[in-house]
């Protein structure tokens, strides 16, 4: 058995836009670039939501990994300037793999509203991201 | 469709020692402002002088949905012993947004009396921004 030392640098933390004015369907949030181990998350609600049923946001491997489940993302959550609680405890980190994504479902009607998302990681390659 | 902001990657987290003066009446009053956008998430609270006479105080953001990082209970005056870390229950499910110009804000409930604690806020700067 071996292991891999990564010396990593400090966290980094990088913010994204979720559009909640579109269809119903899954769209990307973010792509990690090199593996990246997320160990927060932070959500805030930048425009109000309306129309739509609800949002999630997950990374998209063979078994998801949940940040924002439906139910904690339903429509009547995405209240004006409010910090979102996570579904994911974040008490253990989520490893991100080379090409992975985090991504997020909306259900429903197409309504309006936009989330501001916050990740911090630490890279496990070096020059890893997300993007 | 998303769009990306790319901010602080490689450095460290921040970390700002405010001081909040519980010797004032009941209201209201501005702890830090958000100077630039950041992303709150840790807190600690430190008594340095015992409170006295007031019931309890609160410590929040001043949101339209405000995010609230003690509540009540948490700062009851009984909780505010000088020398001691004051627990609070804050959900680390939470790391709330502080946009340029918001402000984490105490509000003091009861009668006027004496008190002092130390709030430390540990936070990620976006795009340059800070606690001041």
């Amino acid at each position: 058995m071996s292991a891999v030392i990564y010396q990593t640098p400090y966290g980094s933390c990088q913010e994204f836009t979720a559009n909640l004015a579109q269809a119903a369907a899954t769209y990307d949030l973010c792509t990690a670039s090199g593996d990246v181990l997320i160990y927060r998350a932070g959500i805030y609600v930048q425009t109000v939501g309306a129309t739509f049923t609800s949002v999630s946001i997950q990374s998209n491997g063979s078994t998801a990994w949940i940040i924002l489940s439906a139910l904690d993302g339903a429509l009547v959550n995405i209240a004006s300037q409010r910090s979102m609680p996570t579904t994911w405890s974040q008490e253990d980190p989520l490893s991100l793999r080379s090409g992975q994504k985090i991504q997020y479902t909306l259900v429903g009607s197409t309504g309006t509203g936009s989330l501001r998302v916050q990740l911090a990681y630490h890279p496990l390659t070096g020059g890893a991201q997300l993007t | 469709m998303s769009s990306r902001n790319l901010y602080s990657v490689n450095t460290a987290d921040l970390v700002s020692d405010f001081t909040m003066n519980l010797a004032q009446a009941a209201a209201t009053y501005t702890l830090c402002t958000a100077v630039g956008d950041v992303c709150i998430w840790g807190m600690g609270v430190f008594c340095t002088v015992a409170g006295t006479n007031w019931t309890s105080v609160t410590i929040q953001t001043n949101d339209t949905t405000n995010f609230v990082f003690m509540n009540s209970t948490e700062g009851a005056r009984a909780n505010f012993t000088a020398g001691k870390n004051v627990s609070i229950t804050w959900a680390q499910v939470q790391k709330p947004l502080v946009r340029s110009g918001q402000l984490v804000q105490y509000t003091i409930a009861g009668t006027t009396g004496v008190g002092t604690a130390r709030v430390q806020i540990y936070y990620y700067s976006l795009a340059g921004g800070d606690l001041v």
